[in-house]
């Protein structure tokens, strides 16, 4: 009976073993980033903020601060020479090992996009802390301020603000949902698609602290970052847009523009919407919302969204518009390529539904629905064609047509000769989208307008 | 019932095994490199292509694996050292012997160094490389004096765990797949992945570990089912794990990545509460390491005692875990352990792959030995 006794004998060390600290690393001596963003720091050196949670504040208490009063979290930013570097120089401030196993979030300011990512994220992609499911996205700005105030007034961290923030993409479709290694740093190296992630932005309603009233200040200043911007405004606020809505065309939308442009009051101080694309390791443009969903659906990515889409009975009335839902949609990309000269030709095929048609055209109506869906193709194609054009002025394809063209190569050095990226800004380009009607609602016609208010209209 | 141990000639004791214990350990043997850079070279050799190495490579080696297996059939209760002896004569099956024994040594070594520098790179950056390299050793040989019968269960065991692993692992990263990376279709041009299908036969040198399991089947008759089994099983979990890493990590990204497997794995992300799944793979990791290594020492040790006619399999297989273990110690980093693994000892193992075989076979076929070739019965019998 010796080798029962050797297989238990082996369990109970393992048992002991497997429990333990492998590095000899006590919970409590570690500070467990949440967030890490980078910018460009003064005179060319690199600005890293951490964003670091304070789990004894973490504990069930109001939403905008801890159990223990203080914040829920802090943020350190320190100038170096490379990201490691910070990361010793947070440890000698917080008193703790920083470590970056549970972090949620890469967040790049877009000046340091715009210059370069590559050599960033390649040590980045080698650090055994990072994972390379974390999401990944460019700051509006600079990423610190964004670190400093993400806060979602219904969520008790960052952490989960940024979890739950995900989520949406696939509800909404307005923003990129990219990872760092699959959609990030694998991009950077493509020969055949281009990088790109969400564009993550301080909402329009944002007003900058006064001085003195740093986030976790508890000598008079602000103890919880979300503090200081009204989650519910005051009676008689209004929204102040910060475009001219006037500009906005009858045609569009808010969510056809930059998140940061959204007119907005109270909620959250921080939106995520559109897409930052990327040429090799440098940001070289942006999408809005609109057109974010439509690269999402020529991927065969999309998940669900809306569109609203003019009422063709009523083109000049936008307030008459047609809100359609879908729920999944089929995209074709066909390539043909001859010698050099490359033509795509995109087919996009997608059932959808009324939400919520404030039109009072009773599309519903066999003999008026091809012309509702006529306008929402017209539609749909419009913002599509917008947003090719974009990605072609600068040579960033988004969309993944070159992973098509690699079909019409047989090897893999004839495929890098051709340099894709180079011919997709003059590649032509040709968009069709198929829709179909499916489900009405829950009504089958719009409200019923008494007789009477058509014979006499009331007079204003 | 398992047999009680008995004696050869050459004083090695033996158990029996059966065709799946020993396809198993053939099978451990040799797959669990798709834990280590095997993809990554496969990247590199044949670009958008590797997931075809594998399985073409695993055609061309059909041929001496086919020699291999005619001749042991025909010699039955022989290991390959007894029957080159006997055919090739001495000193030629000395230089063949020494050949295979140098690098198993090797491979163990190199394979041994890998896991521990990916293990301690990733999750032990605090323990130093040796402690893992003799905790890893110290495990391995206790496996591997344990002797054939007890390995190769264990190995069945080690079959299961990492053929349910890597589908799982392929089945969960399948949200990440960008199927357009298998294109264009023939890598690096037909010439060059040709020249790739030959080079890399040497994938399945670990399969020339049959030529001295074979005396151990209860049944000689099923060495060519083993060998069958073994290469076709580890060509296909090879090629599907090249070609899950090829799609989550599209050529050139893979071609860089010393561990791929291990970070496709550290990419499922299955919801909030259950995101690492790397805690999953790195046990497995670790079974399939030990046993490969279990199973290297014990096939050298095999070849060293057959080669030099020295009985005592405990100390051979001692022997063979030191040098192992100063191969391991002696190569300065992990890029150095996978060039001298993938780049240098296999290319240069197809001359001994496809020379030895087949040379056995010529030679058996045009030399009589109608005492040997009447001998033809139970496994773990040697022909008088």
């Amino acid at each position: 009976m010796r080798s029962p006794r050797r297989f238990w004998i082996l369990v109970i060390i393992a048992a002991l073993c497997a429990p333990g600290c492998l590095d000899r690393a006590e919970l409590e001596d570690i500070a467990w980033v949440q967030a890490i963003g980078f910018d460009k720091g003064p005179e060319d050196f690199l600005s890293t903020t951490l964003e670091i949670g304070v789990p004894r504040s973490l504990r069930a208490g109001p939403a905008t601060t801890g159990a223990a009063g203080g914040p829920h979290y802090i943020t350190i930013t320190v100038v170096s020479r490379t990201a490691l570097e910070a990361l010793d120089l947070a440890a000698l401030n917080l008193g703790r090992r920083i470590s970056l196993v549970h972090a949620q979030l890469f967040l790049f300011g877009e000046e340091l996009a715009r210059s370069d990512l590559r050599p960033l994220v390649g040590a980045m992609d080698r650090f055994r802390q990072i994972r390379g499911s974390t999401p990944v996205a460019v700051a509006h700005g600079r990423a610190e301020d964004i670190l400093r105030v993400n806060a979602s007034p219904l969520e008790v961290s960052p952490n989960r603000f940024i979890q739950t923030v995900m989520q949406q993409y696939e509800r909404t479709g307005l923003f990129e949902a990219a990872t760092f290694v699959r959609d990030f740093t694998n991009l950077m190296e493509s020969s055949s698609m281009s990088p790109r992630c969400p564009i993550l932005s301080l909402a329009a309603d944002y007003q900058p602290q006064k001085a003195g009233g740093g986030q976790g200040d508890t000598q008079g200043g602000q103890r919880d970052p979300a503090q200081g911007f009204p989650s519910t405004p005051k009676v008689g606020e209004r929204v102040e847009p910060k475009v001219d809505l006037k500009e906005i065309g009858p045609g569009e939308d808010t969510t056809d523009l930059g998140g940061w442009q959204v007119p907005k009051i109270g909620g959250g101080p921080v939106i995520m919407m559109g897409t930052a694309m990327f040429n090799g390791g440098k940001m070289v443009g942006a999408l809005t919302g609109e057109e974010t969903l439509t690269a999402i659906l020529i991927r065969n990515d999309f998940k669900r969204g809306s569109f609203p889409v003019l009422d063709p009975t009523a083109p000049d009335k936008p307030e008459l518009s047609i809100s359609v839902g879908a729920a999944g949609a089929k995209s074709k990309i066909t390539v043909k390529r001859a010698e050099s000269a490359v033509s795509v030709a995109v087919e996009v095929r997608m059932d959808v539904s009324y939400i919520s048609p404030q039109t009072q055209t009773d599309y519903t109506d066999p003999r008026m629905t091809p012309l509702a869906e006529r306008a929402i193709e017209d539609y749909i194609k419009g913002v599509m064609d917008r947003a090719i054009a974009k990605s072609q002025a600068v040579g960033s394809d988004i969309f993944g047509f070159g992973e098509k063209v690699r079909h019409t190569f047989l090897t893999w050095p004839e495929f890098e000769a051709f340099a894709w990226l180079t011919k997709y800004p003059a590649t032509k380009i040709e968009t069709m989208v198929h829709v179909k009607i499916k489900r009405y609602g829950l009504d089958l016609a719009p409200l019923v307008v008494p007789p009477a208010e058509i014979i006499q209209p009331p007079e204003q | 019932m398992s047999r009680k141990s008995q004696t050869k000639s050459t004083g090695i004791p033996q158990g029996h095994v059966g065709w799946v214990e020993a396809a198993a350990m053939i099978f451990v043997f040799d797959v669990t490199k798709a834990f280590l850079a095997f993809p990554e070279r496969m990247s590199r050799s044949a670009q958008t292509a590797a997931w075809s190495v594998p399985v073409f490579s695993a055609l061309l080696s059909g041929l001496w694996i086919w020699a291999l297996v005619s001749v042991l059939e025909a010699n039955p209760g022989k290991d390959m050292i007894t029957i080159s002896k006997s055919l090739l004569g001495p000193y030629l099956t000395f230089a063949l012997g020494m050949a295979f024994y140098l690098f198993n040594v090797s491979i163990v070594g190199t394979a041994s160094r890998e896991i521990a520098d990916a293990l301690a790179t990733v999750i032990l950056p605090l323990t130093p490389l040796d402690l893992l390299l003799f905790v890893g050793y110290a495990v391995s040989l206790y496996l591997a004096l344990k002797g054939v019968e007890i390995l190769a269960r264990m190995c069945v065991a080690g079959s299961v765990l990492i053929v349910s692993l890597l589908v799982a692992i392929a089945i969960l990263s399948a949200n990440m797949w960008r199927v357009d990376s298998v294109f264009p279709l023939l890598g690096p041009g037909p010439v060059k992945l040709l020249k790739t299908y030959g080079l890399r036969q040497s994938i399945y040198t670990e399969v020339l570990g049959i030529g001295m399991i074979a005396p151990y089947l209860r049944r000689s008759e099923d060495t060519g089912k083993v060998a069958r089994r073994s290469l076709a099983l580890s060509a296909a979990v090879l090629s599907l794990t090249v070609l899950n890493c090829e799609m989550v990590f599209p050529f050139p990204s893979l071609s860089h990545v010393p561990t791929p497997i291990l970070r496709v794995t550290r990419l499922i992300f299955l919801g909030r509460f259950f995101q690492r799944f790397d805690a999953v793979l790195v046990p497995v990791w670790l079974t399939a390491g030990v046993l490969k290594l279990a199973a290297g020492m014990l096939v050298g040790a095999l070849v060293l005692g057959t080669t030099l006619s020295i009985k005592s399999l405990g100390l051979l297989t001692a022997v063979t875990a030191v040098m192992s273990a100063a191969v391991s110690h002696f190569i300065p980093d992990l890029a150095t352990a996978i060039i001298l693994d993938f780049d240098i000892l296999r290319p240069y193992s197809v001359v001994l792959l496809d020379g030895w075989p087949l040379a056995l076979w010529a030679v058996s076929r045009f030399r009589s030995h109608p005492g040997q070739r009447s001998g033809r019965g139970k496994g773990g019998q040697r022909a008088e």
